[in-house]
């Protein structure tokens, strides 16, 4: 039972993050603010300094990564508030903690993967 | 101490207010198992309030809501399990295609991958959506997206359906199809559970209809029982080929209340029947010819105006 409960609860979250990624992270305004800005950011750190680029480029990484994430992060309920998706989303067997954690966890899960394999 | 009531959806004692105003005030209810229900109600009654607690979506001030005998307030993953659900504010995702739409609503509900694929597969042909079921809904009419929407809540095939307004909006043509589609799943034993603001489709669709009025059930019973007890609203419709004195009708001592409509003379009785007969004798007597005689029974329309203007409660 418990097993069960959890497993639902487990796979709503994985489903959630899954569904935003496909969705949302493509988003022109994502893309904008993930990866022009903290490019430009880098560039004003690198350029004309006798900076190593193999120091400062998981740096770079991880500022691309930490602006995609902060910039879909708030986004995404609003946006679905506004596209009728989000009372949707709340009928099927989730509740609201299983959205956030859902949310949550993408962009947490971008966060780590980026930074480790960098 | 209340009776209680059974059903795959039971309702006791529900209550939901915002603030000052009493959204909905003490509903009880039952819908048995295989039943179609309609949920009838003038905008602001309760409508929306009361089905968006049964399916989960709000939480109710008081009062216990039972799906398939699972305390929806209790186990809300369990009891949501079993329902499909179409909200009213809501719409599929329109970045996806009607296919992952509908896959992704089955997974929520705990679906094998191989498994919602093919049964997302033979709902898109039964919808008529086949053909576009890799094309992204940012692209589809009004008609296909709700069509989309109403495959993403029939994907689990759901012991209980709820659907807020499904046909507002539509064309005729899309307005059957999800019609049709409604009866088919109620025929394969789902019970269904119906808001809408379309008299005709409550009367054509449902068993049983409930009308809500600030805040309170006003009346439930089957559509043609109801019509019975309106028994004020039956009428004889009457026109003649020549201009007649309608006043020897009037006089019968049959009629309640008459109304002129358009060349058609109405009249309104407790006794179709007699009056009808009536008008016949007094037409042949005077060697007149119709053009118009029928017998109105009353519509669900008056039985829910009349009920949701507060005059007469349904016994």
């Amino acid at each position: 039972m418990l097993h069960d409960t959890l497993r639902s609860y487990l796979r709503s979250i994985w489903l959630v993050a899954e569904k935003d990624m496909r969705i949302y992270y493509t988003k022109p305004p994502v893309l904008m603010f993930g990866f022009p800005f903290p490019l430009f950011m880098f560039l004003a750190f690198y350029l004309g300094r006798s900076a190593d680029l193999h120091t400062l480029f998981p740096g770079l990484a991880a500022m691309f990564v930490f602006f995609v994430a902060s910039s879909v992060g708030p986004l995404i309920t609003p946006w679905e508030k506004r596209a009728g998706t989000y009372e949707r989303l709340l009928s099927f067997p989730v509740t609201v903690n299983t959205l956030i954690l859902g949310t949550l966890s993408r962009a947490c899960y971008t966060a780590s993967s980026s930074t480790s394999s960098s | 101490m209340k009776q209680k009531h059974h059903g795959v959806i039971a309702v006791n004692g529900l209550a939901k207010r915002f603030g000052a105003i009493t959204a909905v005030d003490d509903i009880s209810f039952a819908v048995p198992e295989g039943e179609l229900f309609g949920f009838l109600g003038p905008n602001g009654a309760g409508k929306t309030t009361t089905i968006r607690m049964l399916t989960g979506i709000l939480t109710p001030d008081a009062g216990e809501i039972r799906i398939g005998g699972i305390d929806i307030q209790k186990d809300p993953i369990a009891a949501k399990m079993q329902m499909g659900i179409i909200p009213e504010m809501s719409n599929v995702y329109t970045d996806l295609t009607a296919k992952q739409n509908v896959v992704l609503a089955g997974r929520f509900y705990g679906m094998r991958r191989k498994a919602v694929e093919e049964r997302t597969d033979q709902l898109l042909e039964q919808f008529e959506l086949s053909e576009r079921k890799d094309d992204r809904v940012e692209e589809f009419s009004k008609g296909m997206k709700q069509r989309v929407l109403i495959a993403s809540a029939l994907v689990h095939i759901p012991q209980v359906l709820f659907l807020d307004e499904p046909t507002s909006g539509l064309d005729v043509h899309s307005q059957r199809l999800i019609r049709t589609i409604i009866r088919e799943m109620n025929r394969a034993g789902t019970t269904v559970f119906l808001t809408t603001h379309n008299i005709e489709e409550a009367n054509a669709l449902c068993d049983r209809v409930g009308i809500i009025n600030r805040g309170t059930l006003a009346a439930i019973d089957t559509p043609e029982r109801l019509k019975r007890a309106f028994k004020e609203t039956q009428s004889v419709e009457v026109a003649f080929y020549t201009p007649t004195d309608m006043g020897a009708i009037e006089r019968s001592g049959l009629v309640n209340r008459t109304e002129k409509a358009g060349d058609k003379w109405r009249f309104y009785t407790d006794d179709p029947d007699a009056l009808a007969k009536w008008v016949f004798a007094l037409a042949e007597r005077q060697k007149l010819s119709f053009t118009a005689l029928s017998i109105e029974g009353a519509s669900l329309e008056d039985v829910f105006v009349t009920v949701t203007e507060g005059k007469a409660r349904a016994p």
